[in-house]
C-alpha cells in the first residue's frame, strides 16, 4: 500500500490526516503536517504547518510555524518565525523571535517575542517527552 | 492521485514521541513511539522502528515493529512481519505471520459483533469532548466578550 511506498523525505514529517483526531502530547525531531483535530501539546523541533482545517487546541512549540487553522484555545509558542496565513483564527498568546501576519488572518490574544533561552525553558516539559 | 492518498495517511515518524488517543476515519504509519490508544477505521502500518505500547483498535494492521504491552484488535487482516516483537494479545478476524516474527501473548479469533463491541467502548470517549457543538459553543463566549 502507499502507505509503506513513500521517498524517505516524506516519511520524516508526521502527519495528523484530515479525518484524525489526537488527543495527548507529541513531540518530534523532524517537521509536523497538521490538517486534523489536535488536542494536546505539541513540540515539534522542525517546521510545523498546521493546515486550513485543522483545529488546535493547547499549546504549541516549533521552530517554524506556518499557520493557516484554527487555535480554540492554548499558545503558540515559536522558536524562530511565526507565521499566520490569511484565514487563520488564533485564540490565544503568541510568542516568537519574528512574527509575519497576512491580511485576513484573525488573532485575539497578546504577542511577546522571547529572550534567549525562555524558549527552551517553557518547551523543556513537553520536549521531554522525546527523551 | 497518489498525493490524495497520501494526505489522507496520518503517520508518526521515526523520532518522534506521541502520548494519548488517537481516533481515525483513514489510515495510519508509525515508525516512533506510541503510547496510549489507537482507533482507526483504516489499515496500520507499523515499521520496523515502530515501538507501540497501549491498545490497538483497527480494520487492518500490518505489524513489523515492537509492542510492549497492551491489545491488538484487528476487524479483518492482521499481519506480523518477519522481525517484529508483540508483547501482548492479538484479536483478529484472520491472522498471517511471516517466519520470524515473535508474539508473546494470546491469539483469538475475533467476530465482526466481538469488535464492534471493543471499537465502541473505545471510540465514543474520544469522540465526544471534541464534537463540532462545543466548540462553537466556545466561540460563541470569545465573541460574546469581545462585545
Amino acid at each position: 500500500m502507499n502507505a509503506s511506498n513513500t521517498s524517505s523525505n516524506m516519511a520524516d514529517v508526521n502527519r495528523v490526516a484530515y479525518g484524525a483526531e489526537f488527543v495527548g502530547d507529541l513531540a518530534t525531531a523532524n517537521d509536523i503536517r497538521i490538517d486534523g483535530k489536535f488536542d494536546g501539546r505539541l513540540y515539534c523541533e522542525g517546521r510545523l504547518v498546521v493546515g486550513e482545517k485543522a483545529v488546535i487546541k493547547g499549546d504549541i512549540f516549533g521552530t517554524d510555524i506556518d499557520f493557516s487553522g484554527t487555535m480554540t484555545g492554548g499558545n503558540i509558542y515559536t522558536r524562530e518565525t511565526l507565521s499566520l496565513k490569511g484565514g487563520c483564527s488564533v485564540h490565544g498568546d503568541l510568542y516568537f523571535q519574528r512574527f509575519q501576519v497576512e491580511l485576513d488572518a484573525k488573532f485575539t490574544g497578546s504577542c511577546k517575542v522571547l529572550e534567549e533561552g525562555e524558549y527552551a525553558k517553557i518547551a523543556a516539559p513537553v520536549a521531554a517527552l522525546l527523551k | 492521485m497518489e498525493n490524495t492518498n497520501l494526505n489522507e495517511v496520518s503517520r508518526i515518524s521515526a523520532g518522534t514521541a506521541f502520548k494519548g488517543e488517537i481516533i481515525t476515519s483513514g489510515d495510519i504509519r508509525i515508525d516512533g513511539k506510541f503510547d496510549g490508544r489507537l482507533s482507526s477505521k483504516g489499515r496500520l502500518v507499523a515499521g520496523e522502528s515502530a515501538q507501540v505500547n497501549g491498545d490497538v483498535i483497527c480494520q487492518n494492521v500490518d505489524f513489523s515493529g515492537k509492542m510492549n504491552k497492551g491489545t491488538i484488535y484487528v476487524a479483518d487482516t492482521l499481519s506480523l512481519k518477519s522481525g517484529c516483537v508483540v508483547n501482548g494479545d492479538v484479536h483478529y478476524k484472520r491472522l498471517q505471520v511471516e517466519l520470524d516474527a515473535k508474539i508473546n501473548g494470546n491469539l483469538k479469533a475475533l467476530d465482526e459483533a466481538e469488535f464492534n463491541k471493543i471499537a465502541n467502548q473505545a471510540a465514543p470517549a474520544a469522540v465526544k469532548p471534541a464534537a463540532a457543538p462545543a466548540q462553537t459553543e466556545k466561540k460563541d463566549d470569545v465573541a460574546g466578550k469581545e462585545n
